[in-house]
């Protein structure tokens, strides 16, 4: 295999899925997701990579996915934002159940059926959203095809290490964004698995799993064990993030292909004798809490790339202090944040303030 | 040697066995087990026919059944 | 002329010892019961596992002593098809579910998976009502039946008349047996006991699915005494869902 490709956002997912040794992918044709699915079909016939199933829909996509964790498969799956709550509720029974799984949601402009285009509308229906009946799912958000791959590779170790569902969300744009991926940099390994299937336990393990439990205090034992789960998490997870620049006059928060918009922003700014520092949270929950204090340390200016209305910046909300001064520049039905217009907006309003 | 034996502990007082006893040995008791159900008891053994109904109805599993077979005696 | 005693009927192996939750009289008793039997024609060592899907099945994991999943309502196909996917010829896979849960929004994934002729073996306990939920409404409720969502009968002009979802499955080409029996009669029981044996058998060594319904009776929601409760359903059910094999790998559909 060639060590550089030319891959778009969905199929470095399904690459570097390959690499960390995912054994079943299941998944349901929709736009963007049909992407991956397709790759990791070509890469099938190649005779490498997980076998891939076609589902009668996205939910039972997700439970077959369960059924096969449960006997011992490291497994993918993917979704677009239209079904997102379909993966919310099998995100419950994975957490409930501790299972591993990756789950790609691809996020397009809502609601209803909306289109295909790039929106980040999900965001808080997928951060908050897995805290059905209190389980957690860590959420990805990686930007270009090289982090796709990147985060991939890290969604994986972390089911694995921490045996629980974890979402990646993908905007359509970063999706179908080609770049030639060097995943000689990346150094993807497979990830040793934790666990054998359930016809494989023996003596003490449980051989049998469920979610269902009528006595109110094993209902609460269960709980306890999944709070001490999630602050085992919590307190070794501080979330990933990327900060390119360091320019003192403005930070730019975004995420997706915001954040690569920003990055273009800044370069664009440069020649005006702007300088900026662009702060890419890679994951929203765990949110980088201290990296993002830290990034704000370095300018007063605080101008947040939301593409949806108001949720990315209440996701910031309790991050930002009083004295950063709060500039929010909302792109929303599909539409990827222009260079050109970035720039007039963050140069204007320098200017006025 | 016994030929119906009837775990009295898990039976549920439904009655379906006794329902369906062709020789209508079955009948539930006055005695109340630890669940709070009257079980069901056999008023005559000797004359059960081995057709096992009794066990084959029963949702709760209470029944062992015994049936007398000759002893062939090989010449 | 000596006797000795041959014990007939008695305690399966593969039954758990724990008391089951299940009201008096009620059918999945029994089911749990033949299904312990059928595990048990298996030499030991053969890998079984079940899944049983939401309601009153959704305990059947702690009643018998195999490897057990409980699934999300109207999920059990899909997590027994992912189980079965993964595990291949290494073990068997059987998924027990109630009618309400399975004819209703597993309906779907029951019929692709049939219609692939996955590798599994399908048990549906049918008592024509929701009985976990109290007894309401299900895809199989009878014309006229009283239910908790129907309280004055179940009207065909609202609800539509009950179709047999396992005469429908007997119909999809990859589907390997197919068969019916009442859980609450000692006759067909003994017949049905067979069908999931044969189910399983027909799964391990032509790798078919099977499908076999199993009538039951919900004395609690019918508000009877089990003995009655029989009969009543009997009655009811003659005619509408009948029993019998109707399709083998051998001869096909039987008519
Ligand atoms: S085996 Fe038959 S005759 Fe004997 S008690 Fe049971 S039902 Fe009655
Ligand atoms: S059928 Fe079983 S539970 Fe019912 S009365 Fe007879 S022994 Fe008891
Ligand atoms: S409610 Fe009906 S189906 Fe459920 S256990 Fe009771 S009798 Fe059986």
């Amino acid at each position: 295999m060639e060590k550089k490709r030319l891959l778009k956002g969905a199929e470095a997912v399904g690459e570097a899925a390959i690499q960390s040794g995912c054994g079943r992918f299941y998944g349901f044709p929709v736009p963007n997701q049909s992407d991956l699915m397709e790759y990791l079909v070509q890469q099938e016939r190649a005779g490498r990579g997980p076998v891939v199933f076609q589902s009668e829909d996205p939910l039972s996509a997700l439970f077959m996915a369960y059924g096969a964790a449960l006997a011992g498969a490291r497994v993918l799956t993917a979704l677009n934002s239209i079904d997102l709550p379909d993966a919310l509720r099998a995100a419950s029974y994975f957490s409930a159940a501790g299972l591993p799984m990756v789950c790609v949601i691809f996020t397009q402009s809502g609601p209803g059926s909306g289109n295909i285009y790039p929106e980040q509308s999900s965001t808080l229906t997928a951060v908050y959203g897995a805290r059905l009946g209190d389980g957690f799912a860590p959420v990805f958000t990686p930007s270009a095809p090289t982090d796709c791959a990147a985060v991939t590779y890290k969604a994986f170790k972390t089911a694995e290490a921490y045996q629980i569902p974890v979402f990646i969300l993908i905007d359509a744009a970063c999706a179908q964004l080609v770049e030639t991926v060097d995943f000689s940099t990346l150094n993807i390994r497979e990830v040793p698995a934790k666990r054998v299937g359930i016809l494989e336990t023996e003596g003490d393990a449980p051989s049998k799993s469920t979610t269902l439990f009528l006595d109110i205090d094993e209902m609460g034992e269960k709980k306890e064990a999944l709070r001490e789960k999630e602050s085992a998490f919590l307190e070794k997870e501080k979330g990933a993030f990327k900060v390119m620049g360091e320019g003192g006059d403005a930070v730019i928060v975004a995420f997706g292909i915001g954040a690569i918009q920003a990055k273009r922003a800044m370069d664009a700014l440069v020649p005006e004798d702007i300088s900026c520092t662009v702060f890419e949270p890679e994951t929203l929950f765990p949110f980088p809490a201290e990296a993002f204090a830290e990034a704000l340390g370095k300018a007063r200016h605080l101008f947040i790339i939301d593409m949806s209305h108001g949720q990315f910046e209440s996701l910031l909300g309790p991050h930002i202090p009083d004295t950063a001064s709060r500039h929010v520049f909302s792109v929303t039905g599909g539409a990827v944040p222009r260079v050109e217009l970035l720039k007039a907006w963050i140069q204007g309003e320098l200017q006025s303030s | 040697m016994k030929r119906v034996v009837i775990d009295q502990e898990r039976c549920k007082g439904c009655g379906l066995c006794a329902q369906v006893c062709p020789r209508k040995i079955l009948v539930l008791s006055n005695m109340v087990n630890t669940s709070g159900y009257h079980p069901v008891q056999c008023t005559d053994e000797e004359i059960c026919m081995g057709c096992a109904n009794c066990a084959t109805v029963c949702p709760v599993t209470a029944f062992e059944i015994y049936k007398p077979v000759p002893i062939v005696v090989a010449s | 002329m000596e006797l000795k005693f041959e014990q007939i009927a008695g305690f399966p192996k593969s039954l758990s010892e724990t008391p089951q939750h299940f009201c008096p009289g009620c059918t999945h008793g029994v089911n749990t019961r033949l299904l312990a039997e059928a595990i048990d024609t298996f030499p030991a060592g053969e890998k079984i596992v079940g899944v049983c899907g939401m309601g009153c099945s959704g305990l059947l994991p702690d009643y018998l002593d195999v490897k057990m999943v409980a699934a999300p309502p109207g999920q059990a196909i899909p997590v027994a098809v992912g189980l079965s996917h993964e595990i291949g010829g290494k073990g068997l896979v059987f998924a027990y579910v109630g009618e309400g849960d399975l004819y209703g929004r597993g309906l779907s994934a029951l019929l692709h998976a049939a219609k692939r002729g996955e590798s599994l073996t399908v048990i549906c306990a049918n008592n024509l009502n929701m009985g976990m939920s109290g007894g309401h409404l299900s895809p199989t409720t009878l014309l006229g039946q009283e239910t908790a969502t129907t309280p004055d009968g179940t009207p065909a002009t609202k609800y539509g008349v009950p179709i047999d979802f396992t005469r429908f499955i007997t119909g999809i080409p990859a589907v390997s047996l197919v068969a019916r029996f009442k859980g609450f009669t000692a006759g067909e029981i003994k017949k049905g006991r067979g069908y999931i044996a044969r189910a399983l058998k027909v799964q391990k060594y032509l790798g078919g699915f099977s499908f076999i319904e199993i009538l039951g009776i919900c004395p609690t929601n019918l508000e009877l005494p089990p003995a009655e409760a029989v009969m009543r359903t009997k009655t009811a059910v003659a005619g509408i869902y009948p029993s019998g094999i109707f399709k083998t790998p051998e001869a096909g559909i039987l008519t």
